[in-house]
Formats: structure tokens, C-alpha cells, sequence
């Protein structure tokens, strides 16, 4: 009976990757007019499993029945001709192109029957799918000049303007603001109504339960279950995802803080952050929080040296660093473990331990300059097995192994070099429950053994559960101080919203 | 899993090996296609004949590895070439002094490159294309249009000398493979130059003088050239202006049929290697079959584009 | 994962499907007949490498072909594709295949020298074709005398415009020895004609569109002042041509060219180039082999040096030119 109403059915689909078994004997459907919530650990097999519904890979076996009658997509076109539309979690505009380009690619208007572009047309339709989601941007804005959570805003008016019965959305959230992803929830309800599918990707516990109707949960490519989102708790979610209890996501710390050993002087740049003075101390986690676009990150690659400060001067062990220069601030103590690990974290290319040992080379060379390869497989044999990385070997490409590792991975370069200071920015994005708490843990002993942290996040219960001392930045400058004990999610809002 | 494991592997060995497949497939048709491939003389003018490329080759790989390109290899060694023979005819300066001028001007061409490639952030296809014209155009001026001949016998012994029954030309290939080998595995300028080509900002990120690499990168495809170049002009046994005319399209053809990756962060110089003893071997052996340079040219792009495709099989599994 | 394997499987059978191929076509095609077809040439192999397939060599070809065929040689004919160096390389293969004689069209007079150290030391005699060698061992040659030609067609120029006046000369590609002979022939008329002022010369690298643009140039540069143009082959001469009739200056401007191709000849009859220099290739093909089949046989030429006639074309003789070669 049920079964007339299922709109998509996935029999028994199976899915291998050369060393990867990612999906195994998968069944899944989807209602009408309801939001089915995916759920599972990364590399669970949700995002594989959606890449096959949008026809982006393909099935090794099994079936997919749209409206009972069997499909095989070939390519993500013949998949949207058929109603099915994909939010991508990794985003890809064209930077070059306008965001009215970027919404009708391939899906162009012309005049009439002729070949010409009807740009008038398509500005203004363009402008309406902005305004839905509440974008107030001219359609004529080229995407590089905007923020990642505009990217993503547009990212899902694209979707939106296929009219597709079907809109899965891959960890949609990731990027964006507090304020967006309550519009994002509102176009998501009008979709309800409207009676479409919605897949919804996500690691947000509190968004699940605000969204939900059904949740399934995938756990190392099998199907675990499909369940009613009022029925069940969020413990029990975590149980079955990871099939063990996390009695504390955030531990306990006993670090000790100590005397100062950086600060940060009237550092201004121009366009991104101005005026921003700060100390750190030994010992001592330090929260950054603010929205996206505080100049947060800019702010980081600036102290790291990355790009060039216009005013401002900073000290280590109360010299101050010259012209700093990356190399120069590794060689002052300092580590990066950046926000966009496949941007500038990792090389995927190169095997996990040549990512390891690649900013600590310089260590790991004999007198004539060459590498001593045994050293450095021990070295880095001993990082994987201290940070629980999974990879069935160190020559194995990074860019083959799931978001944690490659955080952890991340995490083990700059580790090998003994930092005193350590820039953590958005470290537990886009990975698992498991593996957030296993970095929650790894930053935590790293600060009781004496190093100074800086923690950068847009999770506000993460930056209130890990952190001892709290700024907040907006608009390119700090808005206020916050001692973490003291510190709750509304305080740090209300300095986050202060120059926006 | 266990057994897919094991199976994975064995067709992992075969991709992996599938150039040596393939060359030794080469080798045995033409074994069989005629008496004199599979001959001593043969097989020492293969190691001569290969040479030239195959040095060429492991420094545009190096080149090619952190995502660039040097058009300008054949213009480097014409220019060094001239060097050479100039200075010979011009100059009672002893052999290796003349050598070692003739491979540092090829090493400064090859700095210039780099130096606008990495500190101007020009593009490598323009600034190496750019350098391919000057180079041909002061291969020009100092030669005035002319071939420079009749070397000096002893300096002929570079190219046709050889070291227990295997020609220098050969040998001094193998000494570049050995220090390309150890510049890429067991320096720390190897492992930057895979960084740079697989991921710039990550290099940048590190801690790596990712323009000082850059750079010098260009210099070894320079030095290179400027070895290439005293083999050529021994060969030849004069610099000839219109030296090397093309020679970096076989450069680059020998890289990709090695597997390495063009936007760069991939690839293997045994793999370079492999490639350039391939064309060779088919080059050599369809000269020794008499086949027409018209289908030559067909074959030599199959391969090139064989290579290519099971390359985009192996990477599609992404 | 198969089909890793299988896609190098297929490589594999795909270049080794070519090579037969094309090695059956290329045999066919190139060998002719062997000895088996009983002529008298006791089954000599020629091995042969010409610099590049252009219009003047593939006609030679044919008669080096048509020459061996008659003889019952057997031939081996490789390309160099103007690479100096795989001409050296294309030597070595030969001498491997133990060919009975080189033959050798070569790249460059000069980088062509150590194939001789090569040919001496395997004791096969070598013969070069077309293009002089640039030693002083003994060696049998038969070709054009380009530094003639480029004397002929100078002198033609000079003549048809009365001993002095202006000149204009588009080269080949600088460094080919057919450049340097025909600009040494050039100065040789040139030296017995001082009224006669080199305005440039450049190269126009044998090409028509080239030459076009060249003399386009030049025609604005030297405004009323050029007598003549004297280019290194026809092509070229025809490019010229073209840029004169467009500025209405035909007549007015003398051109002359080399190789008497049949564009050449046309443009002989037309009235539009003055003269050009006749280069039999398909004699200078025949006349190769035989020579490589009278060194073979014990009676080589008193001469090492053969040089074929080289005369000039005008009005006067290009019909029976156009008839003898071109059979028109």
C-alpha cells in the first residue's frame, strides 16, 4: 500500500571504491512532501549513496525505482531532467561568472527560438530566486567577490530553480550563518508543502530534530535504519551511528595557564580586519568566535604570515617577528592547521606520510641533506598510531581517506614539529561525532602539556566547551571579551551582531 | 575484503607496470619482425640513441611536477650547443671548462625562466614559450645563421666513447636518473616539488620556499639542457643553429607516456624513463622495419595518446 | 579494475596492430621489388635517409626507387625529418641492419660528418645525395651545384636589368647548406657585378606566404628603389610575384627563383618570373642509385664529386622544360 506512495526506492545498491567497500546492499525511499534526514559518521556512505540517486557516480548492483519504474542515469543532467537535484557540499561555482551565469549554467534562456541570450529575462528571474533566499546581492555580482555563505545561499537557489520533485542537500549548513540556515528552514518547510522530497545531509544534532521528519542512519557503508524523527533521542542517534556511547563530547581539562607568549598589536589589514591586539598565554585555549566574514580566518593567515599586514606588530616570547613570512613563524613555534584542508592543508596527491613529515623536513635530514627515511617512518608511524589515524598504509594518497583522517593527518604535520602556539581554525568541520571528540581531546592534552591554542569556530557549543578565554570578532574588529566560564551563546551573539 | 585486497593488488601491479609490459610487448614484435633489433649494436645504439631525450625528460619532469612546463629545452640546448662548439674552435680552453660554461648558460636561460615564472607569477607555457624564441633567436646571432663544425677529435670521445661495452651518452643518462631520483626521494627539494604541484597553498601553508623551488626547478631542466646539449653537439660532431628544433614536444611525450600528471603533483621519473625508452625502442624499431616516417608519426601519437587514456582510466576511479 | 588491465592489454595489441600494419605497407610500399626479382643487382641492400619529405625529395625518392627497382636493389628509406641528430640515429639503424650503402641526403653538411667515422668503421660505403658533406675525405656525391645555381639565377637578374641597380634576396632557412651554396653562388655574381646594391636579404624559410609578407614590407621600405628579387626557390619567387602583382609592379621588378617546379615553370611562361633553375630530382634520384650500384660493383666515377646540370630556365626553354618534366 505504503509502497505507491514511495517516490525514489534504492534496492539493495552496492557501491566499491578501488580499496573501499561504500555502500553494501543499500535500501532506501523516500516520501513525498517529508524532509528524510541522512545520518552517519564520514565516510559512512551517505554522500555516495546521494552521488548515485544524482546520477554524479553509478552503481556497481542494485536497483533505483523512480515512481516504480527503473532508472539508470548516466550523468547528473539526466538525473535533473527527471526532477532530482543536488546541493553539493563541496561547493562549485564559476568563480569568473556572474551569479545569474552560475544559476541558469547549462539551463541558459534564450529569445525566442534563437541562440541569442535573453540576459534581461534571466537577471530578473535570477533576482527572484535571490530573494527567496534571501539574498539581497545584484545577480550581476561576480561569485568570486562573495562570502562562502553567500556561495551557499546561491548554491541552494540553484537547486531550487530546477523545480525538481527531489532535492537532496548535502551538508548545506556547514557554511553559513545562524541567520541563513533559519531561511534555509523556511524554504525547506515551503518545499514540505509543496509536497517534495527533501534529503537532508547533516552533522547538526540540534538542526536534525528542528527539520526532521524521518532519520536513517548509515554506519561503514551498511544501512542501519530508517527511523521517526519524533521517536527517537539524539543519544540513540549517536549510538547507532557510531555503535558506542559518547558519555562526553567535550573533556574535562586540567591545563594550567601561565605567563604570555604572544601578542598581537593594532594588526590591521586592509578591508579585513582593523585594530585587532591580543595576547595569548602558555597554557591557555583562546577562542576566536564571530560570524563568517568577521575576518577571522583572514585575520589567522595574516598572524601565520600568509598575507601581509598593512599596521600592527607581532611578538613571540615578547620579540617582535619582522616581516613574517610562514617559514619564519614555524621557525618561532608556531603551527596552522588551516579551516579548508583540501585548499591549504594537505597535498591529496602525496601519501600520508609525506603530508606528516612535510613542513618538519628540515629535522628529518643527515648531514649531506638527505632524508632519513627511517627516522621519518617512525616518526610518522608513531603520529598515526598517537592520533588513531585510519589508513591501511602511510603511502596511501591523503585525498583517499575520509574528512577525520585528513584533519587528523592535518593535525599530524604540524604536531611533528613541537609548536608552542597552534591555530586551530574550524578543526572538527565537516567530520564525524567520533572524530570530533578525538580532536576535542587531542587540543585539550596539547594545551595540558603547556602549548598555547588558538581556536577558531562557528559552533558555538564547541568554542563554549573547549575554550578558557573567548573574543569575538565582527565586522573586522573585536567586539568583546568573554572568560569561558562565564560565557553563553546568547553573550557571544549579541558582540558577534554588534558592527554588522 | 581479504581476497579483494589480494586481487586489487595484483591489478595494481599490472597498471602499474604496464609500461614495461607494454615496451617489452614492443620488444618482442620487433624481435620477431626483424634479425637485427635483437642484436648487441642495436641494443648499445638504443642506449645512444635515447639519451638525448631522456635527459631532456627527467628534468621537464621535475619541471612538470610542480604543475609547469618548459617549451623552451630545445632552444637551451641549441644555445649551449653553439656554446660549445664556438668556444671549441674559438678558444684553447680545456674541454670540461668549455663544458661546464656551456651547461652553466643553460642552467641562467633556465633561471631566468623560473625567476618569471615564480616571482612575476607569469605563466610557465608563456615565459618558457617566450624564452624558446629569444633562445633560437640568440642560437642565431652568435652561430650567424652557421653551422659550427669540425670539433676536435677528443671531444667527439663524449659521444662515442663508451665505458665497458656501454656508450658515455648512456652512462651520463643514467648518472641525471640517479640524481633525479635522489633529488625526488631522498632530498627535501623532492618532496616540495610534489607538494607545490599537488597543492601550492598547503606547500605555502608548510612552511615551503615555494618560489625559490620553483625556480630552481627551472634551473635542473635548464642544467639539463646544457648535458643534453654536449652529447647532441658530440653527436653531431658540430652546433648546428636549428639544434633541438621540437625537442621539447619528445620531452614532454616521454613524461606523459610515464604517467606524470601535466597540472603537476604526479609522476615518477622511472616512469619518464620507461617513456622515453619507449619511443625509442619504437622509433629505432621502425627505422629497422623501413616503415615510412609518415606512419611513424601515427604511432608515435597512438602511444602518446594510449598513455593519456590509461591514465584518465586510472584517475577516474576518483 | 579489469579494465586497467585491459586498457594496457589493448595498448599493447593497438600499437602492435600498427606496426604490422604499417609494416607490411611500408615494405611494400618502399622495397619495390627485391632480388628475387631476378635483376642484377646480386640482392645489394641500399640504406637510405633523406633530410624531409618536401615536393623536391618525394619526387627523388621515385627515382631512387624506380633506379633500385630497375637494378633489383633492395631499399630502406627513412626520414630525418630535419633533425640533424635522428639522422645520425637513422645511420646507426642502418649500419645495424647491415645495409650494403648508404646513401644520404643529409640534414646538415656538417653534422652529417661523423655518419663517415660511422660508415668507415662498419666498412660500408656511403654515398651522399643532394647535399654536399662538408669534409675533405673522400666520399661519392651526386647532386646539384646550388653555389651554380644561386650564380645563375643572380647573374639572370643582373642581366635583365643592366648591370647595376637595387636587389632584394629572400634566403631559405639560415644554416641549411642549400641557403648557404645559393647565397655563396648570389655574392659570386654579385662580386663580378659591383653596380649591383644588396638592399636585404632575409629568409623567408622556402615559404610562399612567407615571402609574401616579406616583400610586402619590403616594397614599402624601399619605395621605387628595388630592380630585382632574386629568391632561393620557386616558392618563395611566387610569393613575390604575389606581393608585386597586388602593387601593380610587375614588369617593373625582375624576380627569379631556383628548382623549376611547375608553378615555377608557369610563371616562366607567363612572363611573371624572369627565370629559374632547372633541378632534375627525379634524374638526381636515379642517378644516386647508380652510383651506389657502380661503387658496389667495383667501377666508381674518376670523380667523387658528380654534379648534374643545372640549367637555366627562361622563356626560351621552359616549354620544352614543362614537356620533358612535366610532360606538358
Amino acid at each position: 500500500m505504503e509502497k505507491d506512495k514511495w517516490v525514489l526506492e534504492m534496492q539493495n545498491v552496492s557501491k566499491s571504491f578501488p580499496g573501499v567497500h561504500a555502500l553494501k546492499e543499500i535500501n532506501f525511499r523516500l516520501l513525498p512532501g517529508k524532509v528524510h534526514v541522512v545520518m552517519g559518521e564520514n565516510g559512512a556512505g551517505k554522500s555516495t549513496l546521494m552521488k548515485i540517486i544524482a546520477g554524479i557516480y553509478k552503481a556497481d548492483s542494485g536497483k533505483m525505482l523512480l515512481h516504480g519504474e527503473e532508472v539508470k542515469f548516466q550523468t547528473p543532467r539526466q538525473a535533473l531532467h527527471r526532477g532530482i537535484a543536488m546541493i553539493h557540499q563541496e561547493l562549485s561555482p564559476v568563480l569568473e561568472m556572474t551569479i545569474t551565469e552560475n544559476l541558469f549554467l547549462g539551463k541558459e534562456i534564450t529569445l525566442g527560438k534563437s541562440r541569442l541570450l535573453d540576459e534581461k529575462k534571466m537577471n530578473k528571474s535570477a533576482e527572484e530566486l535571490l530573494a527567496r533566499v534571501g539574498l539581497e546581492i545584484p545577480p550581476t555580482t561576480r561569485m568570486k567577490n562573495l562570502s562562502v555563505s553567500q556561495m551557499q545561499m546561491v548554491e541552494i537557489a540553484k537547486a531550487l530553480s530546477y523545480h525538481s520533485e527531489i532535492i537532496i542537500m548535502d551538508e548545506p549548513t556547514a557554511a553559513i550563518t545562524d541567520k541563513e540556515v533559519e531561511k534555509l528552514f523556511q524554504i525547506i518547510r515551503q518545499l514540505k508543502d509543496e509536497n517534495r522530497c527533501i534529503v537532508y545531509i547533516s552533522h547538526k544534532m540540534k538542526e536534525i530534530f528542528q527539520i526532521a521528519d524521518e532519520i536513517t542512519v548509515f554506519r561503514d557503508g551498511s544501512y542501519i535504519g530508517t527511523y521517526d524523527a519524533d521517536s527517537i533521542t539524539e543519544k540513540e542517534l549517536i549510538k547507532y551511528m557510531v555503535d558506542r556511547d559518547l558519555s562526553q563530547i567535550y573533556p574535562k581539562r586540567e591545563n594550567t595557564i601561565t605567563d604570555e607568549v604572544f601578542q598581537l598589536e593594532n594588526a590591521s589589514q586592509a578591508g579585513f580586519f582593523e585594530d585587532v591586539s591580543f595576547s595569548l598565554r602558555r597554557g591557555e585555549i583562546l577562542g576566536i568566535a564571530g560570524l563568517m566574514g568577521a575576518g577571522r580566518t583572514e585575520l589567522m593567515n595574516a598572524v601565520f604570515g600568509i598575507t601581509k599586514l598593512n599596521a600592527g606588530k607581532i611578538s613571540i616570547h615578547n620579540r617582535i617577528v619582522k616581516k613574517p613570512t610562514p617559514n619564519k613563524m614555524i621557525a618561532n613555534g608556531l603551527g596552522y592547521v588551516t579551516e579548508d584542508r583540501k585548499g591549504n592543508g594537505l597535498v591529496l596527491e602525496m601519501g600520508v606520510r609525506d603530508n606528516m613529515i612535510l613542513a618538519s623536513l628540515h629535522d628529518l635530514m643527515n648531514r649531506i641533506g638527505f632524508i632519513k627515511k627511517k627516522k621519518a617512518a617512525e616518526l610518522s608511524l608513531n603520529f598515526k598510531e598517537r592520533l588513531a589515524i585510519k589508513t591501511p598504509t602511510m603511502e596511501k594518497e591523503a585525498g583517499e581517506l575520509s574528512g577525520g583522517n585528513q584533519q587528523k593527518i592535518v593535525l599530524a604535520k604540524w604536531l611533528m614539529q613541537n609548536p608552542e602556539i597552534i591555530i586551530f581554525d574550524e578543526p572538527t568541520r565537516g567530520i564525524d561525532v567520533g572524530a570530533k571528540t578525538e580532536i576535542y581531546k587531542l587540543i585539550t592534552a596539547l594545551a595540558e602539556q603547556g602549548k598555547s591554542i588558538i581556536f577558531i569556530s562557528s559552533e558555538m557549543p564547541e568554542i563554549l566547551g573547549m575554550c578558557d578565554r573567548i573574543i569575538v570578532l565582527s565586522g573586522g574588529k573585536i567586539s568583546g571579551e568573554l572568560n569561558g566560564k562565564e560565557a553563553t551563546q546568547e553573550k557571544i551573539l549579541s558582540f558577534a551582531g554588534k558592527n554588522v | 575484503m581479504k581476497t579483494s585486497l589480494g586481487k586489487k593488488q595484483v591489478n595494481q601491479l599490472l597498471s602499474k607496470y604496464s609500461l614495461i609490459l607494454i615496451i617489452l610487448g614492443i620488444a618482442l614484435i620487433m624481435t620477431f619482425s626483424t634479425s637485427a633489433f635483437l642484436t648487441g649494436t642495436n641494443l648499445i645504439n638504443l642506449l645512444r640513441q635515447i639519451s638525448i631525450n631522456g635527459i631532456l625528460a627527467i628534468g621537464m619532469t621535475l619541471v612538470v611536477l610542480t604543475g609547469g612546463i618548459d617549451l623552451s629545452v630545445g632552444s637551451i640546448l641549441a644555445f649551449s650547443g653553439i656554446i660549445i662548439a664556438g668556444l671549441l674552435r674559438d678558444t684553447y680552453l680545456p674541454i670540461i671548462v668549455i663544458v661546464l660554461i656551456a651547461i652553466l648558460v643553460a642552467c641562467i636561460m633556465g633561471a631566468l625562466n623560473g625567476y618569471f615564472i615564480s616571482y612575476w607569477n607569469a605563466a610557465p607555457f608563456v615565459v618558457t614559450l617566450a624564452m624558446m624564441t629569444i633562445g633560437r633567436g640568440l642560437t642565431f646571432v652568435f652561430s650567424d645563421g652557421r653551422p659550427i663544425s669540425n670539433l676536435p677529435g677528443e671531444y667527439l670521445e663524449i659521444s662515442r666513447g663508451s665505458i665497458i661495452g656501454i656508450p658515455n651518452p648512456a652512462w651520463i643518462l643514467i648518472v641525471i636518473f640517479i640524481l633525479g631520483t635522489i633529488i625526488l626521494n631522498n632530498l627535501k627539494l623532492g618532496k616540495y616539488i610534489y607538494a607545490i604541484g599537488g597543492n601550492e597553498n598547503a606547500a605555502l601553508v608548510s612552511g615551503i620556499p615555494v618560489k625559490r623551488v620553483k625556480l630552481f626547478v627551472y634551473v635542473l631542466s635548464g642544467f639539463a639542457c646544457g648535458v643534453a646539449a654536449v652529447i647532441w653537439t658530440a653527436r653531431v660532431s658540430a652546433g648546428l643553429p636549428t639544434a633541438g628544433d621540437g625537442y621539447e614536444l619528445d620531452a614532454i611525450a616521454a613524461t606523459v607516456i610515464g604517467g606524470a600528471r601535466l597540472s603537476g603533483g604526479r609522476g615518477k621519473l622511472w616512469g619518464t624513463l620507461l617513456g622515453a625508452l619507449l619511443l625509442g625502442i619504437v622509433s629505432n624499431g621502425l627505422d629497422l622495419l623501413n616503415v615510412s616516417s609518415f606512419y611513424q608519426k601515427i604511432v608515435k601519437g597512438l602511444i602518446i595518446l594510449g598513455a593519456i587514456l590509461i591514465d584518465a582510466k586510472r584517475n577516474k576511479k576518483m | 579494475m579489469k579494465k586497467k588491465v585491459l586498457s594496457a592489454v589493448v595498448v599493447v595489441c593497438m600499437v602492435a596492430l600498427v606496426l604490422a600494419a604499417c609494416g607490411n605497407g611500408g615494405s611494400g610500399g618502399g622495397n619495390g621489388a627485391g632480388a628475387e626479382n631476378g635483376g642484377s643487382g646480386d640482392g645489394f641492400t641500399i640504406g637510405a635517409t633523406v633530410y624531409y619529405m618536401t615536393e623536391f625529395v618525394t619526387l627523388m625518392v621515385n627515382g631512387i626507387e624506380s633506379r633500385a627497382d630497375e637494378l633489383g636493389m633492395d631499399l630502406i628509406l627513412l626520414d630525418a625529418n630535419n633533425n640533424a641528430q635522428q639522422q645520425i640515429t637513422q645511420i646507426e639503424n642502418l649500419i645495424a641492419q647491415e645495409v650494403d650503402v648508404l646513401l644520404v641526403a643529409a640534414v646538415d653538411s656538417d653534422a652529417i660528418v661523423p655518419a663517415l667515422d660511422m660508415a668507415e668503421e662498419a666498412g660500408i660505403p656511403l654515398v651522399g645525395v643532394n647535399m654536399l658533406i662538408n669534409t675533405d675525405r673522400h666520399y661519392y656525391y651526386v647532386g646539384p651545384d646550388d653555389v651554380l645555381a644561386g650564380q645563375l639565377q643572380m647573374q639572370a637578374a643582373i642581366d635583365a636589368i643592366g648591370g647595376d641597380g637595387n636587389v632584394l634576396i629572400l634566403e631559405g632557412p639560415i644554416g641549411q647548406s642549400a641557403q648557404i651554396q645559393r647565397m655563396e653562388g648570389n655574392q659570386k655574381a654579385l662580386a663580378e657585378n659591383p653596380g649591383i646594391n644588396v638592399l636585404a636579404h632575409q629568409t623567408a624559410n622556402w615559404s610562399r606566404a612567407e615571402a609574401l609578407a616579406l616583400t610586402e614590407n619590403w616594397l614599402e621600405a624601399f619605395r621605387g628603389e628595388i630592380d630585382a628579387i632574386v629568391a632561393h626557390n620557386d616558392e618563395m619567387a611566387l610569393g613575390a610575384i604575389q606581393a608585386l602583382e597586388a602593387a601593380g609592379l610587375i614588369g617593373d621588378i625582375v624576380v627569379t627563383g631556383v628548382d623549376a617546379i611547375l608553378d615555377g615553370c608557369n610563371a616562366v611562361l607567363d612572363g611573371t618570373l624572369l627565370a629559374t633553375v632547372l633541378q632534375d630530382a627525379y634524374k638526381l634520384g636515379s642517378l644516386s642509385v647508380q652510383l651506389c650500384y657502380d661503387v658496389l660493383m667495383g667501377n666508381p666515377p674518376e670523380e667523387a664529386l658528380n654534379y648534374i646540370d643545372m640549367p637555366l630556365v627562361t622563356r626560351d626553354n621552359v616549354e620544352q622544360v614543362l614537356s620533358d618534366i612535366y610532360g606538358q
